[in-house]
């Protein structure tokens, strides 16, 4: 069924109704349109469903031995890495995953929520778990960025000229929201950061290559980069940025929140 | 992330379960699934259909954390819609149009049937109830069978034998009054928020 384009008004009717799934498919798509461009009719959804959320709170226990199922589903995350610097700036990430019990009591009060713009990058679950391991070995990193709008500007934007020529590895989330280039010319790599969101101070950008089946960490990229320099040695099949707690690591247990392919 | 879990907020759970922490993912169950199976068990009856949904929704909660957007409401609110949909969908599809006429038949044979009765939780149910109490009767029977039985408001109104615009209005009127008196109570989205 074909809807004429309704007033704001009339879309307004429908946010109680959309929020509780109640619409047709056709009205939902009109007022999906709708919500991407207007924010508060979006605050007025989500404060339907915070609604709805107490309504629906029955307080059961969910049932015995689901948790096993969904366990027993769940992808296999990289082995954790035994290393000093490892160890002490990731320990415990791959704990085994508790028994569920009673549901707890709602919590409130928290402390406010830190920012979950992690985003897993096309094809990194599919890189070689083996990799994180040899990178153990490999472990170099190589040089902590230099920060190109700090000094050394060759040009008007501090940039040799062959960089704006020589072809860029584009790497994106798997949602397609984040992004970032890097460009190697003559032994050195230059990363653009399109819009990650800016870390804490409690995290860092670390930014990886992939040489077969090595992971090799390039080097810090800090909290919130703009374009920066990493030295490069040799070639590497693909880029990855991850967000590692401060200071870094030595292997990556992250998913990268950009990754790309060199073409 | 590296201290205690159960003590950690619902958004830092999500940050954990994107690093692959199944131990987050497990907190996140402990915390959330009864109502998710609660939900989904109340739209669907079926048992198996619910703990199918619940399956999913945790499941997808893991391979698409970054789908969760802490600025957008609590993780609660989030899985609960989550689960809504797809029961809902599950419902409306054609393969199960004949397990809901039964499910109709059932609701209608149940006497005393009404949402004050679904609702329960040690913290919140007293206010949640009193804010039902408010609603006019026509608001409560419109976003019962909308949420609950899983009916769009066109369905409800042909229920209800009700004008549809009538019923699409007495569904928002009714979540705004239901948000204000609980609001008024001390109880907003943040009953769930962390």
């Amino acid at each position: 069924m074909t809807i004429p384009t309704p007033t704001h008004e009339e879309l307004q009717e429908l946010l109680g109704a959309y929020a509780l799934d109640a619409v047709e498919p056709d009205e939902r798509d009109v007022v999906e349109a709708h919500l991407a461009t207007c924010p508060r009719c979006r605050a007025e959804v989500m404060e339907h469903r915070e609604t709805a959320a107490l309504l629906a709170f029955a307080g059961h226990d969910a049932p015995a031995g689901l948790w096993d199922r969904i366990a027993s589903n769940l992808e296999e995350a990289p082995p954790p890495v035994d290393l000093g610097l490892a160890r002490a700036t990731a320990a415990g990430r791959a704990g085994r995953p508790s028994e569920p019990g009673r549901p707890a009591a709602p919590a409130t009060g928290r402390p406010a929520a830190p920012a979950t713009g992690r985003m897993a990058a096309p094809g990194w679950r599919r890189w070689p778990l083996g990799m994180v391991a040899a990178a153990a070995v490999v472990i170099s990193v190589l040089a902590l960025a230099v920060a190109l709008r700090d000094g050394g500007g060759r040009d008007g934007t501090g940039l040799p000229a062959e960089v704006a020529s020589a072809p860029r590895v584009h790497l994106t989330s798997s949602d397609g929201r984040h992004s970032a280039d890097v460009v190697v010319v003559d032994g050195r790599g230059y990363v653009f950061n399109d819009n990650l969101p800016a870390l804490d101070e409690t995290e860092v950008y670390q930014l990886w290559g992939r040489r077969g089946t090595t992971l090799v960490s390039l080097g810090l990229l800090g909290t919130d980069p703009e374009q920066e320099a990493f030295a490069v040695s040799g070639e590497f099949e693909a880029f990855a940025i991850t967000a590692e707690d401060w200071p870094g690591v030595t292997a990556s247990e992250q998913k990268p929140i950009v990754a790309g392919e060199v073409a | 992330m590296a201290g205690s879990l159960t003590d950690a907020s619902d958004a830092a759970l999500v940050v954990a379960i994107a690093r692959y922490r199944d131990d987050a993912l497990a907190e996140a169950y402990r915390r959330h699934a009864g109502a998710v199976f609660a939900l989904a068990r109340r739209v669907l009856v079926d048992r198996l259909l619910a703990e199918e949904v619940v399956q999913e929704v945790f499941l997808r909660l893991w391979n698409a954390p970054d789908k969760f957007d802490p600025d957008r409401g609590s993780l609660r609110s989030f899985l609960l819609a989550q689960t809504h949909g797809r029961a809902v969908d599950l419902l409306r599809s054609e393969s199960s149009r004949r397990r809901r006429e039964e499910t109709d038949a059932r609701k209608a044979a149940e006497a005393g049937y009404d949402v004050e009765h679904e609702v329960w939780d040690l913290a919140v149910a007293d206010h949640v109830k009193e804010a039902i109490d408010t609603l006019p009767a026509g608001e409560r029977r419109a976003i019962e069978l909308a949420y609950f039985g899983g009916h769009t408001y066109r369905e409800v109104a042909t229920l209800l034998d009700e004008p549809e615009g009538t019923v699409k209005s007495r569904i928002r009127s009714g979540m705004r009054r239901l948000a204000t008196e609980l609001s008024a109570a001390g109880i907003d989205g943040g009953g769930f928020r962390s």
